[in-house]
């Protein structure tokens, strides 16, 4: 378990982030994958919009990019279709063998 | 830099079989030795493992199994693609004048480790490959106006040409009709869309130049080879364009000093059929018309250019055989003895595989 895992089990969605190049590194590393800079915590945005969706049995499941602009694959927990470019909000996340992030559709 | 030719092959059959990486190695091994003249195991200065299997020391256990010794001896990993990199390793050492043949051997069970990549935290809780499947599908979709009947034609076509394949893991014809309606996975992927993994062993023999007569009198030579790698996480790929198959291509075609209206036929990384749509535009196949348009053209036409083993979705995938396995039969239609999968003319012939949604690409370029 990483700290990121260990963060995402509590409920926690952390991202690291270049103090150096002002950016996120993602996926969660020790340095930054530009200048090589160690990297530091920081809480991850939890706004985005919809890139992609598809379905499968009864839920929508998304490519998201997030405000810190890092892209994640996430369900959505309402119902109703989702639309290119529309507005999600990390509604929880959480660790389960793998990370799992679950946005609303604003 | 040394010319490199490919100067014999073996295949086990795919299957859905749980066998174990070692008998599926030695298996396709024994093939190269029943069918290559002259060939000896102190003759074999290398041999090159690929594969996915958690079994560790692979090359030396298969190196002792067969009775060789070799200088060379080690594993190539790289998911999905492991099987046409071990191949470059090989050449590699050919070409630099370090070994003058090697023998490289790719195998996988049915449940390999490598189709899931873990380290992917930007999969989330979709880290099964269907996930990215049905993401590109509805990018493709959306982009192209795809529709659902021109995606199963790739299935359709696949399936029809694995029957003339012995070493396929099915031999059952589907129509457009019964693809379409198969088992739904996702919205954008119905099962039959999906290549599946299986147990399968391929391997293939390289040797320099100066020694390819002495094993073959139809030597097929690597003249083209292009390899890129733009990251492990699925999430920072373009989702309509096979961005590092494009550039993998485009080294391979200058490297051969050829392009891709000179390749007369291909084997192709159809994981799912929209991956077949989106590489026969990337590769520069359909230049001027669709992927879907070209494909269609194809099947109506019975032309087996691309993919006439059957790709990965009429043939299976057994992962660290895959790359191997297109080599094979590659090299098998340049020698014009591909029986009833045979392009008629065939002199140059391009293999692409690819990794992780193509967060990796690998392009080999073969002529008689």
């Amino acid at each position: 378990m990483t700290k990121f895992d260990d963060e995402l089990t509590n409920g926690r969605f952390i991202i690291s982030y270049c103090d150096r190049c002002h950016r996120s590194v993602w996926p969660p590393s020790t340095y930054c994958n530009i200048c090589h800079e160690i990297t530091s915590w920081k809480q991850g945005n939890e706004y985005g919009q919809i890139i992609e969706y598809s379905k499968k049995e009864n839920y929508y499941f998304c490519l998201i990019q997030t405000k810190d602009d890092i892209r994640i694959l996430g369900r959505i927990t309402n119902s109703s279709e989702p639309k290119i470019g529309q507005n999600v909000q990390l509604e929880s996340c959480s660790y389960d063998k793998k990370p799992i992030f679950l946005f609303k559709l604003l | 830099m040394r010319k490199v030719a490919v100067v014999g092959t073996g295949s086990s059959n795919f299957t859905k079989e749980e066998i174990t990486v070692e008998t599926l190695l030695l298996e396709s091994t024994k093939q190269i030795f029943d069918t290559t003249k002259n060939l000896s195991q102190n003759l074999i200065d290398g041999v090159i493992v690929s594969t996915n299997d958690n079994s560790k020391y692979l090359s030396a256990i298969l190196s002792e199994l067969t009775g060789i010794k070799p200088k060379i001896a080690h594993t190539v990993e790289h998911l999905c693609s492991s099987g046409s990199n071990a191949v470059i390793s090989a050449y590699s050492y050919i070409a630099s004048g370090l070994a003058d043949v090697i023998l490289v051997s790719g195998a996988d069970k049915i449940n390999n480790p490598g189709q899931v990549l873990e380290w992917d935290k930007t999969r989330g809780e979709f880290n099964h490959p269907i996930f990215w499947g049905s993401m590109l599908t509805k990018s493709h979709k959306r982009k192209f106006d795809t529709s659902d009947e021109e995606l199963a034609i790739v299935s359709a076509k696949n399936h029809k040409q694995a029957i003339d394949n012995p070493n396929a893991y099915s031999h059952k014809p589907h129509t457009i009709s019964e693809i379409m309606n198969s088992k739904s996975v996702t919205d954008d992927l119905r099962i039959l869309d999906c290549s599946y993994p299986c147990s399968g062993s391929t391997s293939v023999l390289l040797a320099s130049e100066n020694v390819a007569s002495k094993f073959s009198d139809q030597p097929v030579w690597i003249s083209g080879i292009g390899q890129k790698t733009n990251s492990a996480s699925f999430a920072k790929n373009e989702l309509t364009e096979l961005t590092t198959s494009v550039i993998a291509s485009r080294d391979a075609y200058k490297m051969a000093k050829t392009s891709a209206s000179h390749i007369d036929v291909a084997e192709i990384h159809d994981a799912f059929t929209v991956c077949e749509l989106m590489a026969v535009k990337d590769l520069g196949f359909s230049e001027n018309i669709s992927g879907a348009d070209y494909v269609r053209n194809l099947f109506h036409t019975e032309n087996r250019k691309i993919n006439p083993r059957g790709g990965l979705i009429g043939a299976g995938h057994p992962l660290g055989a895959t790359g191997i396995a297109q080599i094979m039969e590659i090299t098998l239609q340049l020698q014009n003895k591909a029986k009833k999968r045979q392009v008629d003319r065939a002199n140059k012939g391009l293999i692409h595989n690819m990794s992780a949604a193509a967060t990796s690409s690998t392009v080999l370029i073969l002529e008689s």
